[in-house]
């Protein structure tokens, strides 16, 4: 838990707010309480904040059914503001290295029949949000997820 | 998520209200499945209220599509709202399924037979 610790040390911003959950996935609904209670509290938009929902879903079903397979895993959410001009999320895991990013997009043309679904969640994520970074930090996938303030 | 279904003799509507996510997506492919096998011919999803539709949910849709197919069910789906519609773009099923704007044109087309 030392990289837990370490990540509680930041908290520069004037809005934080912290969420560990267990990779289940029937823990989704909770998740998405707390991002939209979060999303609420800092006055952003709807439309944008529904896109934040689906981002956050996507990342969490990949943690839990990529990441730690099925087994059981910490995952840590954290919120805050920069400024009002962007909400950020970062997710953390403690699951294999991988950085979700570097995937490559899907072949979306395929016909019906030909038709694989694997990727469209990370293609999902890509689409909706404003900014995407990852990073390895100590030994956790640190994922951010950045959306701007509608203006 | 839920799904308000009307039904008449050959078109059953099936209005989906909030987000087809991770979690809802297996009843939703539940609940459209059973009427695609209900006799009917044309079934119009109306997705005016249904906030988003996961990458699980558009698996539900491949189910779906290629059930409709094989039942020669006529499968619409009509009134996406802006994310939704992007959702359907981005994922490449705007070009495999047949996606109209009004619930109008979604009754009154006949889609030349094509099921999906």
């Amino acid at each position: 838990m030392k990289q837990k610790n370490e990540i509680l040390m930041e908290k520069p911003f004037d809005h934080y707010s912290v969420l560990e959950t267990s990779s289940e996935i029937t823990k989704l609904g909770e998740i998405k309480s707390w991002a939209e209670k979060c999303w609420r509290e800092l006055g952003f938009g709807t439309e944008k904040m529904e896109k934040m929902l689906l981002c956050v879903e996507e990342v969490f079903a990949n943690i839990c059914f990529h990441g730690y397979k099925g087994e059981p895993g910490l995952v840590r959410f954290e919120c805050f503001n920069d400024n009002k001009r962007a909400i950020v999320f970062k997710i953390y895991d403690w699951a294999a290295a991988f950085d979700i990013t570097s995937l490559s997009r899907p072949d979306t043309d395929q016909p019906l029949a030909d038709r694989q679904i694997g990727g469209l969640g990370v293609l999902l994520i890509k689409e909706m949000v404003d900014e995407i970074n990852w990073i390895l930090k100590d030994g956790a996938n640190m994922l951010s997820l950045i959306f701007y303030a509608d203006i | 998520m839920e799904v308000i279904l009307s039904v008449d003799e050959r078109t059953a509507i099936a209005a989906i209200v909030g987000r087809v996510d991770t979690i809802a997506a297996n009843d939703f492919e539940q609940k459209i499945e059973k009427t695609i096998s209900s006799g009917v011919k044309k079934i119009i999803i109306d997705m005016e209220k249904m906030a988003y539709i996961s990458s699980a949910g558009l698996r539900s849709v491949l189910i779906l599509c290629k059930k409709a197919q094989a039942s020669d069910v006529v499968l619409v789906w009509c009134c996406m709202n802006s994310i939704v519609r992007k959702i359907f773009d981005v994922s490449g099923f705007s070009k495999l399924v047949n996606v109209v704007g009004s619930l109008d044109e979604a009754k009154e087309r006949d889609f030349d037979g094509k099921t999906i």
